[in-house]
This record gives structure tokens, sequence and C-alpha cells, in this order.
């Protein structure tokens, strides 16, 4: 998932926030006779004469454009269903491009040597490396399980210090961004309740 | 392509954070060592760990695709002379042609879709709470959050490690951090202010992007009630 998906999110709910206060909102104000009888009555039914002769006046094309709005919603709401559980990680990464090709790793290889390298320091326990982004803008996804009694500018010397310069030497990437996420390893209070 | 690992500074596990010190990219040795300050790099990591909103998302989407195909289906299927019919739209018909727009029905009905526009339309603006709590690097290209239950777990045990308090609990809330504490003994503002500077301390050290308000909520446990236990 990226940000990109979490900003279609928020207008996608915006949007349709709106449309559905606006319906409700006017149909509500329709019925409680906040707009002038002689235009809206709230005693007229939900659909009367004027309505049912503005369908038959532009029957039937004003059924095909229901019928394409209605599949044009339809596409939206599935193009917006696939999106959420779109992912950005990445299978390969460009070392070096020339005009004789290009020499790629596998992200396997180049997040196996990090999550080996992070793991080897006495205050990280665990740590999985995976690359994400497009091959022109990669970025390296941690997730670190750390000794909670470690502070956090040694831990910041762990992972910015020295183990991601060296990943980005070795890739010859020097803007390559990292996004940590850091949790703390579960360990017992120093004084537990035994009751 | 592994790259070789060095020697690992030794540490001070004890150690809190000092002022500012040499920049956090310098290798990390047992001296108090804090990130500059980089505004830039603070808004990439609040942005990093907002919320995406999936859930509300996902649900508007199911419902807007079974919709739109539905009455596409419907609406297509009777353009071609063979309805589908999948539910009585008939029947439909003859209740929107006998029902005012003030029955309650009606009115009920657009209330609930208005106020389920007002529910999406917050869960779209409203910032929500962040998945990770960003933490300062002082480089835009070291993005770091902290699990908020390891910051509470984290700030639990801070506030568990001061003398006389018996257990304690920290609870993040939007800007602040309640802690809920049992003290025994008789000094319970001397204890409870303890607590605070524990968790402060503790906090301070975890360089958060966003500052948290320390609360603390402390009750007194009587000896007679539950024994403490022995003090280390």
């Amino acid at each position: 998932m990226n940000r990109t998906t979490a900003r279609g999110n928020r207008l996608g709910l915006i949007l349709t926030g709106l449309l559905l206060l606006v319906l409700g909102g006017l149909a509500l104000a329709r019925g409680l006779r906040a707009f002038p009888q002689n235009w809206a009555q709230a005693g007229e039914p939900l659909v009367n004469g004027p309505v049912l002769m503005f369908f038959l006046v532009n029957s039937p094309w004003i059924w095909w454009a229901i019928a394409a709005v209605a599949l044009i919603l339809a596409l939206l709401g599935l193009r917006w269903l696939a999106v959420q559980g779109r992912g950005d990680s990445l299978g390969t990464l460009d070392v070096e491009r020339g005009p004789d090709g290009n020499t790629s790793v596998s992200s396997g290889a180049v997040t196996h040597a990090l999550s080996e390298d992070l793991a080897a320091s006495p205050i990280i326990d665990d740590a999985r490396a995976t690359l994400a982004g497009t091959r022109q803008h990669p970025k390296v996804r941690l997730r670190v399980v750390a000794d909670e009694r470690a502070p956090m500018h040694v831990l910041l010397g762990e992972l910015g210090g020295s183990a991601i310069p060296r990943m980005r030497d070795a890739l010859g990437i020097d803007e390559l961004t990292t996004v940590a996420k850091i949790g703390f390893t579960q360990t017992a209070s120093s004084k537990r309740r035994v009751s | 392509m592994t790259a070789p690992t060095e020697h690992h500074p030794r540490l001070d596990l004890g150690a809190v954070p000092q002022q500012a010190g040499p920049p956090a990219r310098a290798p990390a040795t047992a001296g108090a060592v804090r990130a500059p300050a980089s505004p830039a790099a603070d808004r990439a990591a609040r942005r990093a760990f907002r919320p995406r909103r999936t859930i509300p998302a996902t649900i508007a989407a199911i419902v807007l695709t079974l919709l739109g195909a539905y009455v596409a289906a419907e609406v297509i299927s009777a353009l071609v002379g063979r309805p589908l019919r999948l539910l009585p739209y008939d029947r439909v018909l003859l209740w929107g042609a006998t029902t005012p727009w003030q029955s309650p029905q009606v009115l009920i009905g657009s209330a609930l879709v208005a106020l389920l526009g007002l529910v999406l339309l917050l869960c779209g603006l409203l910032p929500g709470k962040p998945r990770l709590l960003p933490v300062h690097t002082g480089d835009e290209r070291l993005i770091v959050g902290l699990r908020p239950k390891s910051v509470t777990t984290s700030l639990t045990h801070a506030a568990e490690a001061v003398p006389h308090v018996r257990s304690a609990r920290a609870r993040l809330r939007r800007r602040e951090v309640a802690v809920a504490a049992e003290i025994t003994g008789r000094d319970k503002e001397g204890v409870a202010e303890a607590v605070r500077q524990a968790v402060t301390t503790k906090l301070a050290s975890l360089a958060l992007v966003d500052p948290l308000r320390v609360t603390v909520h402390s009750t007194t446990v009587h000896h007679a009630e539950r024994p403490e236990r022995e003090e280390r």
C-alpha cells in the first residue's frame, strides 16, 4: 500500500460523503417543509406527475444515460477496491544503467543482507527489510524489533549511522529512503505483580 | 554483496539523550546524541504514517460497486427487452408514487443517508490516529515510526520502575499520555510527580516528532488490602 492509495481513499470518502450528505439533507429538507410549498411540496409523493413525465418524455435515452452512469460508478468502485491491496514491493533493483544494459540485483539479496546486518546488533532482536517503491525511486521498508531499554539515539545510530549507509554504498543509490517501523521486545517489567 | 558487519558500539542501556550533540548520522557512540532538528524530515515522517482509512474506503467501494452494477444490470436488461427483476421495482415505484416526502419512512431514510454521508465525510477529513508515532531522525531519507503499543509498554515500564509504584498503565490519547498508577505509601503527590518525571524522561528519550503531554492519575493502595512486593 502506498501513499497514493491513502490520498485516493480520503478523496473517495470525502466525495461520497458529500454526495450522500447533500442528497439526504435535501430530501430531509423537503419532507420537513424547508422549501417554499408552492415549489416543492412536502405532501407530494416521491414519484409524482412531473417526475413520471420527465422519464416518459426523455425515454429511452435517459435510461441509457442512467445505465452508463451506473456502470461508471461500478467500475470506479471496483478500481477503488482493487487499489486497497496494492502493495509497492519491488522484485529487482537496477544498480547500474549503461549502454550495454542494466545491472540489476534481486531485492531478496539486498534485503537479506540488510536484515542480517541489523540483526547482528546487540539492541536489535529482529529486522526484516523489503524493497518498495518504483525502480526509479526505490525505498527500503524495515520492520525492526528492538530492545526497549536502548535509547532511541543509539537505535537510530544503528540504522542511519551504519547499516543503511552501507547498503546505499553497496547499491550506489544515494537517495534511498528507508521507512522503519520499530517495535520493542516484550520484556517483563522489573516489578510485576504476581497475584 | 553482503556488507561486512562492523563492530557494534558498546551500549549504555540506561543512557538518556541530553541536548543537541553531534549529528545522528555519526556512528553511535556511548555519548549522548540527538538528531538535529529537520522540519522537512519531521514532515516526511508524519506523512508516511498517516492513517490510510482502508476499512471505510473498502466498505464504501464495495457498496458503490454493488449498487452501480445492480442499477446497470437492471436498466440495461430492461432496455434490451429481458428485464432481470432482481428486486420487485414495480412495487418500489408504486410505493414511491403513493408515499409523500413528509412521511416518516422518507424522513428517517433521508436522515440516515445524510448521517452516513456525514460519517464518511468525517472519515475523510479528520486527521485520524497515526499508525505509528513518528520519530525525529534529522534525515529525510530515514523515516522512523514507533508502534503505539511499544511506546505505551515502554512508558508503563518506566512508571513501574519508580519506587512505591505497585502497578502502572500508560495509555496514548491524542496529544497526551495518561498514566494510571497504583501507589503505596503516604506521599501520594511525591510519588505521582516522580512517575510523571520518569515517564517524561523516557518519552524524551524516544524522540517523538509530536510532543505528548504526560498526565498521571494515581490511586493509593493500602498495605492491608494487598501486601506490596518488596522493592528491588
